[in-house]
């Protein structure tokens, strides 16, 4: 299991977690709860879907118990992408996570789990225990924040030539 | 639109990616899994261990209605102390009179006292121990019994009876003319005191005699032996 699963989940662990050492050791401890609850499985929905959940949830646990999720205020804006970042068409994914990367934790959280998980508003406020308008908020703020970083990318990689 | 496009790109990318985790990221996990193995295993054995203690104390619950019983066996079993209080010490003196005729009823009674109110204390070694006390206590009583016994038998080997009555008639007049005789020599020599020889040593010296008297007659006696003991009983 360990071996079919690993490798795709700490892509999704990455997701959240800039560092791949440190994604790796959130997977691992996610992992230990996926034997140790083997039992709690109750079939319904793909066992697959069920060890995504587990990682999300530790990602997350991860995250508020180093305090690095920040919802409210203004949170440093990291000067994120230093490589070309040519179109959006051709974004590689290592591309894709350097955006992501750069995004405030909040941003970034709220992104990714609506984006690319799928998941909605409401589970998103409840998973992050933050209101439904914040993770609206949150969610636009990084689409935003990205096309901007794209279109400079763009911008600088057009100018270049 | 283009933004849906632009977050289809993401979705896809993302969710396709995989990363390989280190070599030794399996070996650590496998850490994590035996560290927590003891914890699930000491659960176990910690609720095996309340489970055999609750039904030891159900089991215990359950028989308590027997322990008082037992708990009094146990108080009556131990006579260290008890007996010593409420048992007092009969000190050999003459208080004490011997009051049965048979070996088998042993009982010591307080003649001085009210005998209806007094309690009854059975001691069989003490009783024993005075008997045998009276006759070493003069080995001179011994050494006239078995002189006058071994007269009597002669006297008695040369009876001419007819019939076995009249022979144990016979043998029961020499013994009681030998017991006065035996008693009187006593009495006047002052070796025996008045009050003992009625009370308890005309008994103990008319039975010596007599079974010193049958010793020397032997087998052949056996019935007049018989016939005697069961007329004194």
């Amino acid at each position: 299991m360990f071996e079919t699963f690993s490798s795709k989940m700490l892509g999704v662990c990455r997701q959240y977690l800039k560092n791949l050492d440190l994604a790796e050791e959130v997977m691992l401890s996610a992992f230990l709860k996926v034997f140790l609850h083997l039992n709690d499985f109750k079939g319904e929905g793909s066992f697959e879907g069920w060890i995504r959940r587990i990682m999300i949830h530790e990602c997350i646990s991860y995250l508020r118990a180093e305090k690095k999720i920040d919802f409210y205020g203004e949170e440093k804006i990291e000067n994120a992408v230093e490589h070309a970042v040519t179109s959006e068409n051709t974004l590689e994914v290592e591309e894709i996570q350097e955006l992501i990367d750069s995004l405030p934790e909040g941003y970034k959280t709220v992104f990714v789990l609506y984006v690319v998980e799928g998941y909605k508003h409401k589970e998103i406020s409840e998973l992050l225990s933050i209101s439904e308008n914040t993770s609206k908020s949150q969610l636009s703020k990084a689409r935003k924040m990205l096309q901007d970083r794209i279109k400079k990318q763009n911008l600088f990689h057009y100018e270049s030539k | 639109m283009r933004a849906n496009n632009f977050e289809d790109k993401i979705r896809e990318k993302l969710k396709s990616r995989e990363i390989r985790p280190s070599e030794n990221a399996w070996e650590k996990l496998e850490r994590q899994l035996d560290a927590q193995s003891p914890k699930k295993s000491t659960g176990k054995i910690y609720y095996f261990i309340v489970s055999a203690a609750a039904v030891l104390v159900l089991a215990f619950l359950l028989l308590k209605p027997d322990l008082p019983e037992e708990t009094n066996q146990i108080v009556i079993e131990n006579p260290k102390g008890k007996e010593e209080k409420e048992i007092p010490e009969i000190p050999e003196e003459t208080d004490f009179v011997v009051m049965e005729r048979e070996e088998k009823t042993e009982v010591f009674e307080d003649k001085t006292r009210n005998t209806d109110d007094q309690p009854v204390v059975v001691l069989p070694k003490k009783q024993e121990k005075v008997k045998e006390n009276f006759l070493e206590k003069d080995p001179e009583i011994d050494d006239v019994l078995t002189e006058k016994a071994r007269d009597l038998a002669s006297q008695i080997q040369d009876l001419d009876t007819h019939s076995e009555d009249e022979l144990v008639r016979e043998v029961e007049e020499l013994l009681k003319n030998a017991q006065r005789e035996i008693f009187a020599g006593k009495i006047q020599s002052g070796r025996v005191d008045a009050a003992m020889l009625l009370q308890e040593v005309e008994w103990e010296l008319d039975r010596t005699l007599q079974e010193k008297v049958f010793d020397f007659l032997g087998e052949n006696f056996e019935k007049v032996r018989t016939a005697l003991s069961a007329k004194m009983n």
